[in-house]
């Protein structure tokens, strides 16, 4: 009787998924395989994890962090210093283009800290890339130069209108015209004056769970994209899809994934 | 408190000589029902597998199906294992000793991936017929799929796993 009751309760389990069709939400990875994930192979903004995150099938692109060193050549790299992640100290941004070639990652694999220039963009043409730039520089306690990151992006063979990721305000009118720039803000009334006031701006990357799928439903009626991130667990990323955003930058893209393509 | 260290020695001696009568045994050939869950890759697996013990080792070959985060996307996968334990400890219901596994495992991303990971670490049994175990252990991996321009992708990482489970022998 156990046992059967136990079966039963196995198939109750299991019978009670509905299936939903979300095709039409774009999944991109969180700096390659996602953010500081426990299970994922390679660290995140490191050129393998990029790699892999752009050729699995099913993915549609990539978000990843871009810093300026002190030469004016940019980094990949999420953190505002160096010390608890690889074996560097400081920021990127006080540190040369040489000494940054020789840095690794402290992880298992101990990766080499990636160039944005390394990325082959050409090879991932149908894929979307989301650079994230970082413009604050805490080790000297003031901000980029936005002059200067500008340069450095149009140095590099960049796909066409490349989609940047600003969270400053004050740095969209520098991208406008080069670059879909999409506001980075987990203030949605924030977020909704700033889509106001920039009516280029092509959309808003917010915390999922700082929306709701009524808010989401108000950014899309103006046709603006909206993109949300911190999606770690798979019911995370369910309840992310859920909401019918324009994409999710998820931190488990395998999950993500499995979830969209059923 | 008297009685329970004595409850407790009784336990130990009973046990140590029931030891010995198994390690008198000859080989035993078992097959068993088990459902496992692995902690880093959220996977809970339920399946059959045929395990031979030899006085010393354990050498077992099974099949199984993985369910990936059970209450989310609910991907099923199949996976089969072969392991082979060395029983450092050998006590009447507890095993415990260093382990090499192999899992080959498939499983659909959007396309098929193909999976293959050696595992050294260690095992350990609580049971008799109705048994507990546990299993840790790190080693080289292989990832395989194709790509979406049909190109064979490889991927070959170093892995580490924490199992836990039961199985029911019959």
């Amino acid at each position: 009787m156990p046992f059967r009751l136990l079966y039963f309760l196995v198939l109750l389990l299991l019978s009670c998924s509905k299936k939903e069709d979300f095709s039409e939400v774009q999944v991109i990875g969180h700096a390659g395989m996602g953010f500081e994930m426990p299970n994922s192979i390679f660290h995140d903004n490191s050129m393998e994890a990029i790699e892999l995150a752009l050729t699995i099938p099913g993915s549609n692109g990539v978000e990843i962090d871009v810093q300026m060193d002190l030469n004016g050549r940019l980094w990949l790299f999420h953190d505002e210093l160096l010390n608890e992640e690889t074996n560097g100290i400081n920021c990127i941004s006080s540190n040369t283009s040489e000494h940054l070639k020789t840095l690794r990652y402290s992880s298992l694999k101990q990766e080499k800290l990636a160039e944005l220039s390394q990325i082959p963009f050409h090879n991932f043409e149908d894929k979307s890339f989301f650079l994230d730039l970082k413009t604050s520089n805490k080790c000297s306690e003031s901000t980029v130069s936005v002059e200067d990151f500008k340069a450095a992006l149009l140095e590099i063979n960049l796909p066409n209108k490349c989609n940047i990721i600003l969270s400053d305000p004050s740095w969209i009118p520098f991208f406008i015209d080069e670059f879909n720039v999409y506001f980075a803000s987990d203030d949605f009334q924030k977020a909704k004056i700033i889509l106001t006031e920039e009516p280029m701006v092509k959309g808003l990357i917010i915390r999922s769970a700082a929306i709701n799928k009524f808010q989401i439903n108000e950014i899309i009626a103006q046709n603006k994209k909206i993109y949300l991130f911190e999606i770690r667990s798979p019911k995370g990323v369910k309840n992310a899809l859920q909401k019918r955003p324009s994409g999710i930058i998820s931190d488990d893209l395998r999950a993500a994934i499995s979830a969209v393509s059923y | 408190m008297r009685s329970i260290i004595a409850v407790f020695t009784f336990i130990y001696f009973n046990s140590f000589s029931q030891n010995l009568e198994t390690k008198a045994k000859k080989s035993l050939d078992l097959l068993s029902l088990t459902t496992s869950y692995s902690y880093l890759n959220f996977e809970l697996f339920h399946g059959i597998s045929f395990t031979h013990h030899s006085p010393l080792f354990s050498a077992s070959f099974g099949l199984q199906t993985a369910v990936k985060t059970l209450y989310s996307t609910q991907k099923k996968f199949p996976e089969t294992n072969c392991s082979f334990v060395y029983r450092l400890i050998d006590k009447n219901t507890f095993q415990f000793g260093p382990s090499l596994q192999y899992n080959m495992r498939n499983q659909k991303v959007k396309v098929w991936h193909l999976h293959n990971e050696f595992l050294l670490g260690y095992s350990l049994f609580y049971g008799k017929r109705i048994q507990f175990f546990h299993s840790a252990g790190i080693g080289p991996f292989w990832e395989t799929f194709k790509s979406d321009k049909n190109e064979r992708y490889s991927i070959r990482s170093t892995n580490f796993n924490l199992k836990i489970g039961m199985s029911y022998a019959f």
